[in-house]
């Protein structure tokens, strides 16, 4: 004998069984689904580019922040690198006037802040304990209407200009937890409570110099064009650069300071990027056929070349339409891809650079 | 030449399993094109990180997954606005299980009903009587506890069973 629950699952099952021999074929499917994602991919590149080309090429310069020359003295045997090192297996991030520690095997995003950031934005998609995004011109590219499940889901700390403080609570006990520091919006989203404190435990502001050795604002925002570091006889000897500290600007930000990421590389790395400096040729460029001078795009870096006896900086163009290269305050030398890429690769990677130099900047 | 061992590529998974996640797809979704929709969007979102998803060993929950919420956020809507009513003179027919007409009949009727239940009643129902999957399993696909996957297929089992009364009241003479 049979219950009416019985029946009716079994009617169910039946009906279900039956029914599904009516859907659609899957032939052809695979081949096109590897099509359709090859073409969303190229179609998300192209509309990074695009974003880029608008944003560095499209709109006049116009440079009105006032640096506050106490905290963006940047040059010169004066101003030693601050060394100050991170908690062990962390490393510190910063952004216009606020660093925080991450953990050291995060990686970088591109700043969204929904749960999809770590798994749609970026092309590779492998595992990663977590990743840091910013603000850019690719912030509105790249990330699909569908979050993935939890599972899935990674651990995230975005920096941004705006927000809403407060704790936001998802699924699988993952919260987006978002406090202001300094004017800063840090949010950092995870499951582990203690990590996302961990994390805002570390968050100070930046007066003067960041951790990374970066001033928090420096002069060549306000003279993008034709600013010079201190000559102080041109780059170092290669064997007595201890560090170099990368620091990006922002050239239109409103917010202030205009620090957007800094880093620091040490070592064999740091050897060979002096060397590569030293090597690029003399001269300027790659620059835009027929570009205006005093266009200069979004952003500019400062690369700070720390030595026992002081700093020496070395500035970077790339946004420009005319002009673009290194200059080391004696003698200005080519963009070269190998010098970009020991420079800016991971988190220091510029937001925008003009289309003349693209082919040489290194993959994201 | 590849390990036995070695997680499964992209295309060989298609291959092999993509018609059982289309039949699901279409259980669940109820319409032929917007599942082939739903799986088209699926298989394209997993290739492109296809090695995350076979790291964490479970493609097959991942992409149903995908399709459930595919269902949730983009199809409710359409369906919704589409919703079939079963026609109660259906249970007015001889509806006994030795009747092959009113056998046919009744799935109709069942069929009709199951694609009016809320989108993830629907999916824990198809996983428990199509696909037979434990509470667990059903649990991980639609990331919630155990807990809730028996009370989604008590109440859709308890929707489907109080609409057959209603519509044999209704359509008894």
């Amino acid at each position: 004998m049979t219950s009416p629950d019985d029946e009716l699952t079994a009617a169910l099952t039946h009906t279900l069984r039956h029914h599904a021999e009516e859907a659609p074929s899957t032939d052809g499917l695979p081949e096109k689904a590897m099509a359709i994602a090859t073409r969303r991919r190229r179609r998300r590149v192209n509309a990074s580019i695009a974003a880029i080309v608008v944003l560095v090429v499209g709109v006049p310069v116009a440079v009105m922040r006032t640096v506050d020359g106490g905290n963006g003295t940047p040059s010169g045997p004066a101003v030693a690198a601050k060394a100050d090192q991170a908690d062990p297996g962390r490393r510190w991030e910063s952004y216009h006037g606020v660093e925080v520690q991450v953990p050291e095997d995060w990686g970088y995003g591109i700043f969204q802040l929904t749960p999809c950031l770590s798994q749609e934005t970026r092309e590779k998609w492998h595992a990663q304990p977590g990743v840091v995004g910013r603000p850019g011109p690719i912030a509105a590219v790249g990330c699909t209407i569908d979050w993935r499940p939890s599972d899935f889901w990674e651990n995230w700390l975005v920096f941004a200009d705006n927000g809403k403080v407060g704790k936001d609570e998802f699924e699988g006990g993952w919260v987006k937890e978002t406090r202001r520091i300094n004017g800063v919006f840090v949010s950092v989203f995870s499951k582990d409570a203690a990590l996302r404190k961990s994390i805002f435990d570390t968050a100070r502001p930046v007066g003067g110099i960041d951790a990374n050795g970066c001033p928090s604002d420096h002069p060549v925002t306000a003279d993008p064009g034709s600013y010079r570091p201190d000559a102080g006889g041109g780059l170092p000897p290669t064997d007595t650069v201890t560090s170099i500290s990368v620091c990006r600007y922002a050239l239109k930000s409103l917010s202030t300071p205009s620090l957007l990421s800094s880093g620091r590389i040490t070592g064999r790395t740091a050897e060979e990027a002096v060397d590569a400096l030293r090597s690029a040729p003399e001269g300027v460029g790659p620059d835009s056929e027929n570009g205006t001078p005093g266009r200069f795009g979004e952003e500019i870096s400062v690369v700070r070349l720390n030595t026992a006896g002081g700093t020496h900086e070395v500035v970077v163009r790339y946004g420009n339409e005319v002009g673009n290269g290194f200059d080391d305050g004696t003698t200005k030398r080519r963009l070269t891809a190998d010098t970009l890429r020991l420079l800016f690769s991971k988190g220091n990677h510029p937001g925008t650079f003009n289309v003349s130099v693209a082919d040489l900047m290194p993959r994201q | 030449m590849g390990n036995s061992e070695d997680p499964p590529d992209f295309q060989s998974w298609v291959r092999t399993h993509g018609d059982a996640l289309m039949r699901f797809a279409y259980l669940v979704i109820g319409d032929r094109d917007r599942a082939a929709d739903a799986v088209q969007d699926a298989l394209v979102s997993a290739c492109q990180r296809w090695q995350r998803i076979v790291t964490h060993g479970s493609p097959d929950a991942y992409l149903r997954r995908c399709v459930v919420n595919a269902d949730n956020s983009r199809w409710r809507r359409f369906l919704r606005r589409e919703r079939l009513e079963p026609d109660p003179t259906l249970f007015a027919r001889p509806s006994t299980t030795v009747d092959t007409a009113g056998q046919v009949v009744l799935e109709d009727a069942m069929w009709s009903l199951c694609r009016q239940l809320p989108p993830r009643q629907r999916a824990a129902i198809v996983l428990r009587y199509y696909d037979d999957r434990a509470d667990a399993e059903i649990a991980a696909i639609l990331g919630c506890s155990a807990n809730t996957v028996r009370s989604q297929i008590h109440r859709g089992l308890a929707t489907l069973r109080t609409s057959i009364h209603a519509t044999e009241e209704a359509a008894t003479p």
